[in-house]
C-alpha cells in the first residue's frame, strides 16, 4: 500500500517550538512564490474578459432592443381600431370567404382539409397584404378582430361606398376546422 | 509541434501561436457570428415572412408560455391544432439551449441569441475538427468560420428553421466519434452533442448527422481492416464508439425520445418526397453566387468556388490530411444527390425502417461545406508552413519574429478571399430576411379561435388556440373543437350544471362545476383534444364521440383539477437524469481505475 512519505523537516509543525527569524526567512519566499503561481493563473485569465465582455455586449445589445407596442383588447377602441373601422375590416375578409371556399374547393376536390387550408392561406394573404397596411395596424390586431368576428357571429353590412353586392354578411363565418390531415406529397 | 493523422510530428505553422489561444478564437467567432447575423440581432422583434417563420415560431413562443409564464414543463401545446403533444412533438424544440436562452433574456432576444450560439458554437466545432485533422493556425481558422456560414445555414434562417441551426452541431458529434476511436470520453461527449442536436432540431439535423456519422464509421472500419496489424484502431472500434454514442444520446435525450418516438409510431410523418438532385445541381448550390432562391436554387449551399479551389490546391500539394475531408466531401455529395447513379448510399438509407420519409438529401451538402473547408485549411496551413520555412531556411535572410508575421499574413490574405466571398453572399442573403413585425404578446384568458395556420405566430402570442393548423404528423384533432364557445370549459348536457374556471396553465386546468344532486351521467367537456395523459385525479377522463377531452362527474359541487401528466415524459426524465448523473461518475471510475493500472487495456468498453 501507498503510504505518505514523513513530510521534510522544514515543513514539520514547529508550534510548540521558539520563535526563529531564519525560519520566517524560510517561508517567506515559499509563500510568495505561492502567491505569485496565484497571480499567474488569475492573469491567465484575464484575456478571457474579451469574449466575456463582447458577449455582454451583444446580449445586453439585443435584450434592450424596442420592444413591441402594446395591443388593447378592451375598451372602444380595442386593438387601435374605431367599431366602425372593425366592422369594415372585418367585412374585408369575410365578404371573400364564398368565392374562395368555392376556388378551395375546385382546387382539391378530393382532399377537404387541402381546401381548408387553402382558403385560410387566402385569408391570411388578405389579412397580411391589404387590410393590415390599408388601416395601418400591427397584423395582429386584424387577427384579434378577426377572431372576435368569428367568435361573436358577426353579420355586418358592407361599408358606406363599397363597390361589391350591397347585402351584408347572410352567414357568419364558421368557427369550425376540417380536422388536420396533412398530404403524404 | 502537434502530431499529423498518421502520428508523424508536424511543426506548427507560425498563426497558430494566436489560433490556439481560446480567447482569441472565441472573440473572433463572436465578432464573425455578430457581424454575419447583425440584421436579425440588432430587430430582434422583426421575423422572417417564410410560413416557416411562423410555424416554428409558434411553437417557441408556445413553449415559452408554459416555461416561463407558468413554470412549467412545456408537454402539452394547448395553442396548435386544439391541443397536441409539445414534448413528444419532433418539429418543436421546448427543451434545450433556445428554452434556456429565452429564460433568460425573454422570447424575442433569446431567439435571436440561440442563432448567434449555434453559429458561434459551429465555428468552434469547425475550427476543432479541423484541429483534429491535423490542420492548425489560419487554416483551422477558416475552416471554422466558412463552415458555420455556409449557405445551408443562412437558408435555414432565411427559410424560417431555427432547428436546422443544429447542424452548427454537426462537428462537434463527428469529433467525438473520430476521437472515441481512441479514447471512450470523447464518445460520450460526442453522444451528448448529438443529444443536444437532437433537443435543439430534432427532425432533420439528427438523422442526417447519424447518417454521416455511421458512414465515417463504416469508412474507418474499412481502413482498419484494410491496414489490419498495423491500425491502432481495432475495426470493432469504430461502430461500437458509434452505438456509444447513440447510447447516450438517447439515453439523455430520453425524455423527449420517448414521448416522440410513441407519438411518430401512432401518428407517422406523412410527406414523403424523393427528390433526387444531378451533381451539376448540387454543386452549382454550392459555389453559383445568384439571389436567393428556394432551397434548392443556385447558391443554396453557397460556399463559393475559392473555397472549393482551395481545397482542391491542398490535393495538389499531395497533403495527406486532406485525403480524409476529401473523401468525406465526395461521399457527402454523392449523398447530397439522394440518387442511386454512384454510391447509392441515401436510397439505401432511405429503404430502412423509420428513415423512409428522410427528405433533401442536398441538405448533406452542409457537410460538404465542412469537410471542403477543412481541406481548404490544409492548404492554407500548408502554404504558411512552406513560407515560413523558406523565410528561415538561412539564418540570416529574414529576422524570426519578421518571417513569422510575413507566413502568417500571406496565410490570413489567403484564407480572407475564400471567406470573404463566402460570407459576403450568404450574408446578403440574410439581409434582406427579417422584414416581418413578431406578432405582439398579449395576456388574457386562454380560448380556443378558428385561427390561422398561415400566421401561426399570431395565436399563441395572443395567448389564443388557433384550430386551424398544420403538422408534419396527423396529430388527432376532434370534431367537436370550436373557434366560439363561450367558455371552454362546460357540463354536458349544459341543463345539468355550471361550471366555473378557477385556474387555467398550458399544463393544468382547474375547474369548479356545480351539479344538481340528481343529476348522473353529466360531464366536464373542454374545448380541447383528448389525450390519454391527462388525468383528473380520482375521476375518469375520456374521450367524447366528437373527440373532445372529458371527465366524468359525481353529482353535487365538484373542483376538478385537470392536469397532463404523460408517463412517457416522467419516465424518460428518470432515464435522462440517470445517464447525466451516471455519465461522469463512470468516466470517473473507469479514470481511476486506468490511474490504477497504468498497463490497462485502452481499448476496454465503458
Amino acid at each position: 500500500m501507498f503510504e505518505p512519505a514523513p513530510a521534510p523537516a522544514e515543513h514539520q509543525d514547529h508550534s510548540d517550538a521558539p520563535f526563529d527569524a531564519n525560519a520566517v526567512d524560510d517561508v517567506g519566499p515559499a509563500v510568495s512564490a505561492r502567491a505569485l503561481a496565484n497571480g499567474r493563473r488569475w492573469m491567465a485569465l484575464l484575456p478571457w474578459l474579451a469574449p466575456l465582455g463582447l458577449a455582454g455586449v451583444l446580449c445586453a445589445m439585443v435584450a434592450s432592443a424596442p420592444e413591441q407596442p402594446t395591443l388593447r383588447t378592451r375598451g372602444a377602441t380595442r386593438y387601435g381600431l374605431s367599431a366602425a373601422a372593425r366592422s369594415e375590416a372585418f367585412w374585408q375578409i369575410a365578404s371573400y370567404e364564398p368565392v374562395w371556399r368555392v376556388r378551395a374547393a375546385a382546387q382539391f376536390p378530393d382532399h377537404p382539409w387541402s381546401a381548408e387550408d387553402d382558403y385560410h392561406w387566402n385569408v391570411r394573404a388578405h389579412v397580411t397584404r391589404l387590410v393590415a397596411p390599408t388601416l395601418g395596424v400591427h397584423p395582429s390586431a386584424i387577427w384579434s378582430l378577426y377572431d372576435e368576428g368569428v367568435r361573436s357571429a358577426w353579420r355586418v353590412a358592407p361599408p358606406p361606398g363599397s363597390p361589391r353586392r350591397a347585402g351584408g354578411l347572410t352567414q357568419p363565418l364558421r368557427p369550425t376546422i376540417v380536422p388536420l390531415r396533412p398530404r403524404t406529397r | 509541434m502537434r502530431h499529423g493523422v498518421h502520428g508523424h510530428a508536424i511543426p506548427l505553422p507560425p498563426s497558430a501561436a494566436v489560433a490556439e489561444r481560446g480567447w482569441v478564437r472565441w472573440t473572433l467567432w463572436l465578432a464573425l457570428a455578430a457581424a454575419w447575423l447583425w440584421p436579425g440581432l440588432t430587430r430582434p422583434t422583426m421575423l422572417g415572412g417564410a410560413v416557416d417563420w411562423s410555424y416554428f415560431t409558434a411553437h417557441d413562443i408556445s413553449a415559452y408560455r408554459s416555461l416561463v409564464d407558468h413554470g412549467q414543463l412545456p408537454a402539452w401545446d394547448p395553442y396548435a391544432c386544439g391541443g397536441i403533444p409539445m414534448i413528444g412533438n419532433l418539429q418543436t424544440r421546448p427543451i434545450g439551449l433556445t428554452a434556456l436562452l429565452t429564460w433568460l433574456f425573454g422570447l424575442w432576444p433569446g431567439l435571436r441569441l440561440s442563432l448567434l450560439a449555434m453559429v458561434v458554437l459551429g465555428m468552434e466545432g469547425g475550427y476543432r475538427y479541423a484541429r483534429h485533422r491535423g490542420v492548425a493556425g489560419v487554416g483551422a481558422l477558416l475552416a471554422g468560420a466558412a463552415f458555420a456560414t455556409s449557405g445551408r445555414l443562412a437558408q435555414a434562417i432565411a427559410e424560417g428553421q431555427p432547428g436546422l441551426m443544429a447542424f452548427e452541431l454537426a462537428p462537434w458529434a463527428l469529433l467525438g466519434l473520430e476521437r472515441g476511436w481512441r479514447d471512450w470520453r470523447a464518445a460520450s461527449v460526442g453522444g451528448l452533442w448529438m443529444a443536444l442536436s437532437f433537443l435543439e432540431g430534432g427532425a432533420v439535423p439528427t438523422p442526417l448527422t447519424a447518417v454521416l456519422l455511421l458512414v465515417v464509421a463504416l469508412l474507418r472500419t474499412g481502413v482498419a481492416l484494410w491496414r489490419r496489424g498495423h491500425d491502432e484502431v481495432a475495426p470493432w472500434r469504430p461502430l461500437a464508439v458509434l452505438g456509444w454514442m447513440a447510447t447516450v444520446a438517447a439515453g439523455v435525450a430520453a425524455f423527449r425520445l420517448l414521448p416522440i418516438a410513441e407519438s411518430l409510431w401512432l401518428w407517422p410523418r406523412q410527406w414523403q418526397s424523393q427528390d433526387v438532385y444531378t451533381l451539376g445541381h448540387v454543386l452549382n448550390m454550392m459555389v453559383i453566387a445568384e439571389p436567393p432562391g428556394s432551397h434548392t436554387a443556385n447558391g443554396a449551399s453557397y460556399f463559393g468556388a475559392p473555397l472549393l479551389l482551395m481545397a482542391t490546391v491542398a490535393l495538389l500539394l499531395r497533403d495527406k490530411r486532406a485525403i480524409w475531408p476529401a473523401l468525406l466531401f465526395g461521399i457527402t455529395l454523392d449523398l447530397a444527390t439522394g440518387t442511386r447513379d454512384f454510391l447509392g448510399i441515401f436510397p439505401a438509407i432511405r429503404d430502412l425502417p423509420v428513415l423512409e420519409n428522410l427528405r433533401h438529401p442536398m441538405r448533406f451538402g452542409l457537410y460538404s461545406a465542412l469537410f471542403c473547408a477543412t481541406c481548404a485549411g490544409v492548404a492554407i496551413d500548408a502554404l504558411e508552413l512552406a513560407l515560413h520555412h523558406r523565410l528561415q531556411r538561412r539564418p540570416g535572410d529574414a529576422p524570426r519574429l519578421l518571417a513569422a508575421l510575413l507566413a502568417a499574413s500571406m496565410a490570413f490574405g489567403l484564407a480572407l478571399w475564400p471567406l470573404s466571398n463566402s460570407m459576403i453572399f450568404t450574408g446578403k442573403r440574410l439581409a434582406g430576411v427579417f422584414d416581418r413585425p413578431a406578432p405582439l404578446m398579449v395576456d388574457q384568458p386562454f380560448r380556443q379561435s378558428l385561427g390561422n395556420r398561415w400566421a401561426a405566430d399570431t395565436w399563441p402570442a395572443l395567448n389564443l388556440g388557433t384550430l386551424s393548423c398544420f403538422e408534419e404528423q396527423p396529430f388527432p384533432q376532434a370534431i367537436g373543437l370550436r373557434g366560439d364557445r363561450a367558455a371552454e370549459e362546460f357540463v354536458d348536457p349544459p341543463e345539468a350544471g355550471t361550471a366555473t374556471r378557477l385556474a387555467w396553465t398550458p399544463q393544468g386546468i382547474d375547474v369548479e362545476v356545480t351539479l344538481a344532486d340528481d343529476v348522473t351521467g353529466a360531464s366536464l367537456v373542454v374545448n380541447q383534444n383528448y389525450h390519454r395523459a391527462w388525468d383528473a385525479g380520482p375521476r375518469a377522463t375520456f374521450a367524447r364521440p366528437d373527440g373532445l377531452l372529458a371527465v366524468r362527474l359525481p353529482p353535487g359541487r365538484s373542483l376538478v383539477a385537470l392536469r397532463f401528466s404523460d408517463s412517457a415524459v416522467g419516465f424518460g426524465l428518470a432515464v435522462s437524469g440517470c445517464f447525466l448523473l451516471g455519465l461522469p461518475l463512470l468516466h470517473h471510475r473507469r479514470q481511476r481505475r486506468r490511474r490504477d493500472e497504468p498497463d490497462g487495456d485502452e481499448g476496454e468498453a465503458p
